[in-house]
């Protein structure tokens, strides 16, 4: 009596229901689908943001040691194979700059992070609702059944 | 209880998962600290190698050629190295400005080092905490709460826990915990307030309905307590013993299982070789367990317990629970019974058996003839039997007569004291039927 469904078994009555149970599902796995991908793209911007922070330590030190030299050494810059080298003063300023730019990537990344947090979030609700739905729809049917 | 108990946010498998993921975190934090150990093994070593470096001219050493050659070859300028300063800057200095390049790293390593290893130890004693949690909530799987009516209210129970509520009983945790574990709720702190606090909330008010409940024996003991409600309880004869409880409590309490049970178990029978109010312990802390486990609801029946304490040559005496009951019925008789300035706490003929037994040199000794003139070292009191301690005044003016009269073989061996002991079951076994052996005793009390 009941049309074959593929995915929950037909309860005996409410045909109805099963195939609100079924949307349900179908939305649910939508929802858990982009969920997922909130929580990639959340972890990816996670790891960009630790690289960048290692870098500006890093920075940091560099920017410390050229302080302690004097200007009788050459400071030389890796460019490929090649060691090219630069003014102290240059090599200071360009040091700096890219400390600075760092830190910006940071910020960036630090919004980022928070606008697919909240994303998430929503998202998680969103699904919360749904397996009540679902789980609801389902309770209605085995109990029609 | 389901709610409060089990409402608990680290329920079993929370806090054995818990338990893992601190795991974790020390684990990499000791390896981190591992790198960073070695990599300043490293910086010492070429500080070495730079100090010495410029000390001759030029060094003749073999070069490597690729993977798997090596040239002879002449280590030339000696002072001069190229540093890499990090991001693909170098920079051409001296040795000695390396040094103190070098040095200057080091002071990196070991920021990183000891932030490390702050970070360890945090979770360190973090993970004990989780352990400890866990064990107690192993064991309170175990542990059924049991909750029994007494007959008589107040009086020997008590309150003890009330009484001297150790505010650092759980010294390690109480900072450091505040923020996702109980230990400090538990504690007279309350400083860490955190998600537990409305579980904490739910609990007080749990046991504050049970603490209705039960009247007198109120044992909130965990989280209520730590309150410093303790303060309040009146039960002054139990101080030393509450203080041992409410310690123990305490530290259960920060488990917030109902592990106090054990504890008190364990008082109880530390209890009996103090020689202290035992019973007490013995009541109060079957009663003051209630918590959120399982209950049972247990009516006290004297079990026998048998204290044997060593009176002498091969006699022992046997306390037993029944003791304890007919201490209770002589409570309000006896009252202090004697009070023998040895042991200042006396408020039931039971005391006086603790009284009148001694601690000779880890043995125990009970007194003999308190009431008498002279009194015996040597324990013909060889009850092994157990009898109550009941009747215990009644008793007295019957026994005495028959005291004196044995009194004279006091000075006598052994066969005397057997013989005594026969005498005094004959006669006691006619007379009064339940108290046979220990009758003895009061006999000898007497």
């Amino acid at each position: 009596m009941c049309p074959p469904r593929s995915n929950p078994p037909p309860p005996a009555g409410g045909p109805d229901r099963t195939l609100m149970a079924d949307l349900i599902q179908k939305k649910l796995q939508g929802e858990l689908e982009k969920y997922q991908q909130l929580q990639k793209d959340l972890s990816k911007s996670m790891a960009a943001r630790q690289k960048l922070e290692a870098q500006l330590t890093e920075n940091n030190i560099v920017k410390e040691e050229l302080g302690l030299l004097d200007a009788t050494n050459t400071v030389y810059k890796l460019i490929g194979p090649v060691l090219v080298k630069q003014d102290m003063d240059e090599a200071k300023a360009t040091v700096s700059k890219r400390l600075d730019y760092i830190a910006g990537e940071i910020k960036r990344y630090e919004l980022q992070m928070q606008e697919s947090e909240k994303k998430a979030e929503q998202q998680r609700e969103v699904l919360a609702r749904l397996q009540q739905d679902y789980q609801r729809s389902q309770g209605k049917g085995a109990a029609k059944a | 209880m389901q709610g409060p108990g089990t409402a608990s946010p680290l329920s079993a498998a929370q806090v054995g998962r818990l338990r893992q993921e601190q795991g974790k975190v020390v684990t990499s934090c000791q390896e981190k600290i591992q790198h960073w150990r070695k990599v300043e093994n490293d910086y010492e070593a070429l500080q070495e190698r730079l100090n010495t470096l410029p000390d001759k001219l030029s060094y003749d050493i073999m070069v490597p050629f690729g993977p798997l050659a090596f040239m002879p070859g002449k280590l030339v300028h000696t002072n001069e190295v190229t540093v890499l300063l990090g991001d693909n800057w170098f920079s051409k200095c001296s040795a000695k400005q390396a040094i103190g390049l070098v040095e200057h790293r080091k002071k990196h390593v070991r920021k990183a080092l000891e932030d490390l290893q702050k970070v360890m130890k945090n979770f360190e004693s973090r993970i004990e905490f989780t352990e400890d949690l866990q064990k107690m909530s192993d064991a309170a799987g175990d542990i059924v709460d049991i909750r029994e009516e007494a007959e008589n209210d107040g009086t020997e129970t008590k309150g003890k826990r009330r009484t001297a509520h150790k505010p650092h009983s759980k010294p390690k945790v109480s900072d450091v915990f505040e923020v996702h574990f109980q230990e400090n709720g538990m504690d007279t702190k309350f400083t860490g307030y955190s998600q537990s606090e409305e579980e904490l909330w739910a609990r007080l008010e749990e046991l504050e309905r049970r603490e209705e409940m039960l009247g007198e024996f109120n044992r909130t003991p965990d989280t209520t307590e730590a309150n410093g409600e303790d303060t309040t309880s009146s039960e002054e004869e139990k101080e030393d013993k509450t203080d041992l409880n409410v310690v123990h409590r305490v530290e259960d309490s920060t488990t917030q299982d109902n592990v106090q049970k054990e504890v008190t178990n364990s008082e109880l029978f530390s209890g009996q070789v103090n020689g202290r109010s035992h019973y007490h312990s013995d009541d109060e802390d079957d009663l003051g367990v209630d918590h959120f486990v399982p209950t049972i609801f247990f009516s006290h029946t004297v079990e026998p317990k048998r204290v044997r304490i060593n009176t002498g040559k091969n006699t022992t005496l046997k306390f037993s629970e029944k003791k304890e009951e007919a201490k209770r019925k002589r409570k309000n008789n006896n009252g202090n019974g004697h009070l023998v300035p040895e042991l200042p706490n006396i408020k039931t003929p039971a005391d006086i058996y603790r009284v009148f037994v001694d601690v000779v040199n880890g043995e125990y000794v009970p007194r003999k003839s308190i009431l008498k003139s002279r009194s015996r070292e040597n324990s013909v009191c060889s009850d092994t039997s157990e009898s109550s301690a009941a009747e215990f005044d009644d008793r007295r003016g019957v026994l005495r007569s028959i005291s004196y009269d044995e009194a004279t073989y006091s000075d006598n061996s052994e066969g005397i004291l057997r013989r005594k002991r026969k005498r005094g079951r004959s006669i006691f076994q006619k007379n009064f039927q339940p108290y046979q052996g220990h009758l003895r005793l009061f006999l000898e009390l007497l």
